[in-house]
């Protein structure tokens, strides 16, 4: 009972003071510069696929997301993982868990815009907290019970006829149960445009191509580091967004382009996302 | 006394005719008003426009949404007291908080 209202509490408190990535047409894999209008909310639903080697992971999430003033939105991120699956080298048998993933609080400040017609150019600075809310005595495990704390700034520039964003995003791993996973990089650019002259009243078609440099640090178990984690991937692939009215639909695939790893890792293969935004 | 009651009654009469030359003043008349918006690149982020838009007391309805021109043209409620000043600073405001840039009036129709 205890460990329910705890549950509900931080529910609560995470969708009441959180923070959202979720708006219109932005990168797939990396935050973006729209926010919401004063006093308007939006859901989203999303749907995650990656394969790394012999490792798979299946992950829902819903995104929900505040305007709390023209410039400032809040919004919260609730994963679910479906399925994660890694098998030990050398042997057939797979290990399989499910469970809730880290709940993900955030905030995104636009610090800078300037709109002309048909034009729109937007800089954001998002900050968020990623709270140990994983189950615990999984295998796999779900993630590591520790709080991340999360910087980003993200540039848009967008017409009538294209998109250009660029994205900076830190991810901050503290300690836990003496281990420590390694700090994030993220950078992402992606470019798209409209095959067609756009209408208010038509289905809009946007097509992207994005790219996604992550750097991982190495781990720390016990203050020392763990030299088979880590290294540098660089994701590419295309995505497609289709709207209509306040409804959003994206999906995207991307493939690695290049990738270094440090040690003993399996190499990613690729990983699929789609989502659907509405927008109130 | 009856210079009195002039004295007091007159005032009352001069305040009542400019009250309501005043009351007169606030009916705008408006039908139609066509706005110029910045920033709309999309039609989905529009749409957050559109919905800002209806939520306003006066509006009864937005009649249309040129991207391409940056054009919104509002139908107004019939016996709204507002002045035109007055709704253009009520739109300024909520298209404002709408993420978007409020440009002026294009057109108004009476």
């Amino acid at each position: 009972m205890i460990k329910l209202l705890a549950g509900v509490t931080i529910f609560f408190l995470v969708t009441a003071t959180n923070f959202s990535s979720l708006s219109a047409h932005e990168p797939l894999f990396g935050f973006g510069p729209d926010t919401i209008r004063k006093g308007g909310y939006a859901i989203e639903g999303e749907f995650e696929y990656e394969r790394v080697g012999d490792e798979r992971e299946t992950e829902v999430a819903a995104d929900i997301m505040y305007g709390v003033t023209e410039y400032l939105a809040v919004s919260a991120t609730i994963p679910f993982i479906i399925n994660k699956q890694e098998q030990e080298n050398g042997k057939c048998e797979a290990f399989r868990s499910a469970g809730l993933g880290k709940l993900e609080a955030r905030a995104k400040y636009r610090l800078y815009f300037d709109y002309q017609y048909g034009k729109r150019t937007q800089v954001v600075l998002i900050g968020g907290i990623r709270f140990p809310t994983v189950g615990l005595n999984k295998n796999p495990a779900l993630g590591n019970r520790t709080m991340d704390f999360i910087v980003s700034t993200a540039a848009g520039y967008e017409t009538l006829q294209a998109s250009y964003f660029g994205t900076i995003t830190y991810t901050i791993n503290t300690r836990g149960h003496g281990q420590q996973e390694g700090n994030e990089l993220n950078l992402t650019l992606s470019a798209g445009f409209r095959p067609e002259p756009i209408s208010y009243y038509k289905l809009d078609w946007l097509f992207f191509l994005e790219f996604d440099l992550v750097h991982t640090a190495k781990a720390k178990i016990h203050r020392s580091k763990d030299n088979n984690s880590g290294g540098y991937v660089a994701f590419v692939g295309p995505i497609v967004f289709v709207s209509k009215e306040n409804i959003l639909f994206k999906a995207g695939i991307q493939a690695p382009m290049f990738e270094h790893v440090n040690g003993m890792q399996e190499k990613h293969d690729y990983r699929v996302a789609f989502g659907l935004d509405l927008h109130f | 006394m009856f210079l009195c009651a002039l004295l007091v009654v007159a005032p009352l009469c001069f305040q009542s005719a400019a009250v309501k030359g005043a009351a007169e003043a606030v009916h705008s008349g408006i039908k139609e008003i066509v706005i110029k918006v910045k920033g709309m690149i999309c039609p989905f982020c529009s749409n957050a426009l559109e919905r800002a838009l209806k939520a306003r007391p006066y509006i009864k309805q937005v009649k249309n949404i040129d991207l391409q021109a940056g054009l919104v043209d509002l139908l107004i409620k019939d016996g709204v007291t507002m002045t035109q000043q007055e709704m253009e600073t009520d739109l300024a405001t909520t298209i404002k908080e709408a993420t978007f840039a409020y440009d002026g009036v294009e057109k108004v129709i009476s």
